[in-house]
């Protein structure tokens, strides 16, 4: 699905991210661990094209990710609030990204209708800006977006920071759902290596721009990750 | 202690604000401008004797002077209402430390005196109170006449202070202080109360007798205090930062539009922005202004036999809100952009629907002025061909530089005399907009053929309309490698 291919990304002459080589299969739910700065954000923004590469390319579905639209029809995201249109209420923005996304007004309200609990009453049917939301209900507006029109690439940025636990447990249910959908492919990064662990099936750590471990989840791998962050 | 440290970390935000690192070529400009007006004001201050004893030969100039200070005062409060801006929240950081709250209050209020601005006038009054009051009086008079007018200035600065952050809460408060200002002017100009006579009287005792200064000294204290109490009582973190009044949503669409799929989406999207944010306000507020322009120019027979300004008027009316949104055309979407792009927005639709939002605003306000032709066909002629010359040629020269300011802006920032997300680029563009097109149409006004000029105008703007499309690929094609610096530039948000 995503192939990479010598990338780079240099910010004043520090290499912040150099990954020579990188697969990532259809239906694979890629995780991506590292502490700050490690280049999580730039690699996401690169898959999205939104930062220019300093060498090499993303391709993703065979075709390279810059210069080109074509991944923007299958492609769902939500990195932070630059994705956020802060003067609409979540509705109008719903209404919006389902929109671009083709789905009918219909398809919308069912489509929101699934995530009521996840909500949690907090969310539509307000009457408030997307401004004037917490924190925590800016992300859960901008994570429901992102999987709006059954995206076959969902790529997420720390969807776990800011939600509270119950959230961060129906998301993680939330992320499960689609996972089982068929074809689906997930790129989640996180701080949290437990929830990490339970929603990918392939991690890789990143520190300082390198892809120092490639991991396939199995029970070890918590352990595994611990032990490497430890100090 | 507090306060040194305070004072220390205000003139870091003051020398570290992004002003002073803006373009070069902004500064000067902006330097010349302000370099412009403190020569004025001098020349004024200095010249202010010989002037009035040249038009009330038999009268004190001093006392003659005098009667014009409350109209100063009326005119400082006017213009201090509209740009003056309350220093609110950099008090924040500070709240939860062990600072006493009422020193904050204290800091917070001087600070606003500490404004260079509020000092600007004096550029006038100096050179008039040594060549002026000091001649006729003596120099402890020319002193206190001078503290009599700094107090004014306090005065003003802390009055609205007090009326700006009561229209958040109260804006009943706010309102009768206008209604009250109105009155006052009304008053003087139907001749029942003169303010002329008022301010003399005032003015004249407190030189004569300098014990009277401590009346206005008085006066500020009291307002001083009443900036106090409103503040102890209103000062929660809650209450300061954004304008807690929060407004109901007005969750309209407009219908009609959306039926145009992903380009009335955007449309929507668009008005949604520009009625929702303060600085879109401002300007949708401004455009009923550009389009009345015309009224300053048309009823003097001077500027109608000027076909030049005719023209500069006519881009203006009809493109002022086309110049003022199109000149930050992308970054008004600054805080999403990153949105668009990674979203299924097809680029070639982003552009067109860019180009219907300023050529219909454009062309509602050729309709509107259509008016203007009650002061003759002539100014239909002009009118139209600048509406032809603005849809085929400036939205195209616009888009095309809207996509090198790469500025982010913050839509709730006040909007009146805020430049930010400005740069030279900016003026730069500004100018060809609005000169090119006088400077195409002069010469053959000038030698007896305006039809010709005119002529030439609307050909321009035609052939902007028919290559349309192909300006529009090229367009979106240079977008293709600009976006990555427009987005990283808007990702930097202060």
């Amino acid at each position: 699905m995503i192939t990479v291919n010598n990338l780079t990304k240099v910010y004043n002459g520090t290499t912040v991210l150099d990954i020579k080589e990188l697969q990532i299969a259809k239906s694979e739910s890629y995780g991506l661990v590292g502490n700050n700065g490690a280049g999580k954000t730039t690699f996401f923004r690169l898959i999205l094209d939104l930062i220019r590469a300093d060498s090499g390319y993303v391709e993703s579905d065979n075709n390279k990710v810059a210069g080109n639209e074509l991944w923007k029809h299958y492609t769902g995201s939500y990195l932070d609030e630059g994705f956020l249109i802060e003067f609409l209420t979540p509705e109008e923005y719903f209404n919006f990204i389902g929109n671009l996304r083709g789905m009918s007004k219909g398809d919308i309200a069912e489509f929101l209708n699934t995530y009521g609990d996840f909500f949690n009453d907090e969310i539509l049917g307000k009457k408030k800006y997307i401004r004037d939301l917490s924190k925590g209900n800016q992300k859960k507006v901008g994570i429901i977006a992102a999987l709006m029109g059954s995206p076959s690439l969902i790529i997420l940025d720390e969807p776990f920071t800011n939600l509270d636990p119950s959230s961060q447990i129906r998301l993680k249910k939330i992320v499960h759902e689609h996972q089982a959908k068929k074809d689906v492919t997930m790129l989640i990064s996180s701080h949290d290596l437990n929830h990490i662990t339970e929603v990918c099936n392939r991690i890789n750590v990143l520190e300082k721009g390198l892809i120092v471990l490639d991991l396939q989840t199995n029970e070890n791998t918590l352990q595994q990750l611990e032990s490497y962050f430890a100090v | 202690m507090i306060f040194k440290w305070l004072i220390k970390n205000q003139w870091k935000e003051t020398f570290r604000s992004s002003i002073w690192q803006k373009n070069l070529v902004l500064n000067i400009i902006m330097g010349f401008g302000i370099l412009y007006f403190i020569v004025n004001f001098l020349l004024i201050g200095i010249f202010a004797k010989k002037l009035l004893l040249e038009i009330f030969p038999d009268e004190d100039p001093v006392l003659r002077f005098n009667s014009f200070l409350l109209y100063f005062m009326g005119m400082d409060l006017l213009l201090r209402f509209i740009m003056q801006s309350l220093p609110t929240l950099s008090i924040q950081p500070y709240l939860h430390l062990p600072v006493k709250r009422s020193n904050l209050m204290h800091y917070l209020l001087c600070k606003s005196l500490t404004s260079p601005l509020n000092y600007f006038y004096f550029v006038i009054f100096i050179p008039f109170a040594i060549n002026g009051v000091a001649y006729y009086y003596s120099t402890a008079t020319a002193i206190v006449w001078l503290l009599s007018i700094l107090m004014i200035v306090w005065f003003d600065n802390f009055l609205i202070t007090y009326f700006k952050r009561q229209m958040g809460i109260k804006p009943l408060v706010t309102l009768s202080f206008a209604v009250v200002y109105a009155s006052f002017y009304f008053l003087d100009y139907f001749k029942i109360f003169s303010i002329r006579h008022a301010s003399e009287a005032v003015f004249t005792a407190i030189m004569l007798n300098k014990a009277l200064l401590l009346i206005p000294i008085a006066i500020v204290g009291i307002v001083y205090y009443i900036n106090l109490l409103f503040l102890k009582k209103n000062a929660y973190l809650e209450e300061i930062g954004k304008n807690n009044a929060k407004k109901s949503v007005n969750a309209k669409d407009i219908g009609f539009i959306k039926q145009f799929g992903v380009i009335g989406e955007l449309l929507n999207l668009e008005i949604k922005l520009m009625l929702r944010n303060r600085r879109g306000k401002m300007l949708l507020y401004m455009t009923p202004l550009f389009v009345c322009y015309g009224f300053f120019f048309y009823p003097q027979e001077t500027y109608m036999n000027m076909g030049s300004m005719l023209v500069f008027v006519g881009i203006f009316i009809s493109g002022g809100f086309m110049l003022s949104y199109g000149n930050y055309l992308f970054s008004w979407e600054s805080a999403y952009f990153d949105l668009i792009l990674s979203n299924n927005v097809d680029y070639k639709k982003y552009f067109r629907e860019k180009f219907i939002l300023l050529a219909s605003a454009t062309a509602i306000a050729y309709v509107l002025t259509l008016f203007y032709a009650y002061y003759g066909l002539k100014i239909i002629y002009i009118n139209t061909a600048c509406f032809i010359y603005n849809i085929g040629f400036n939205i195209h020269v616009l888009i095309y530089f809207s996509l090198r300011n790469k500025k982010y802006i913050d839509l709730n920032k006040q909007a009146a005399f805020n430049n930010q997300g400005m740069s030279a680029k900016n003026i730069v563009v500004m100018l060809p907009a609005m000169v090119l097109p006088v400077l195409i149409y002069s010469p053959f006004s000038l030698f007896g053929h305006p039809f010709i000029g005119l002529s030439i105008l609307s050909s321009i703007g035609i052939l902007g309309l028919v290559f349309h499309n192909k300006i529009m690929e090229l367009i979106v094609k240079d977008f293709h490698s600009k976006k990555y610096d427009m987005a990283e530039g808007f990702r930097q948000r202060s």
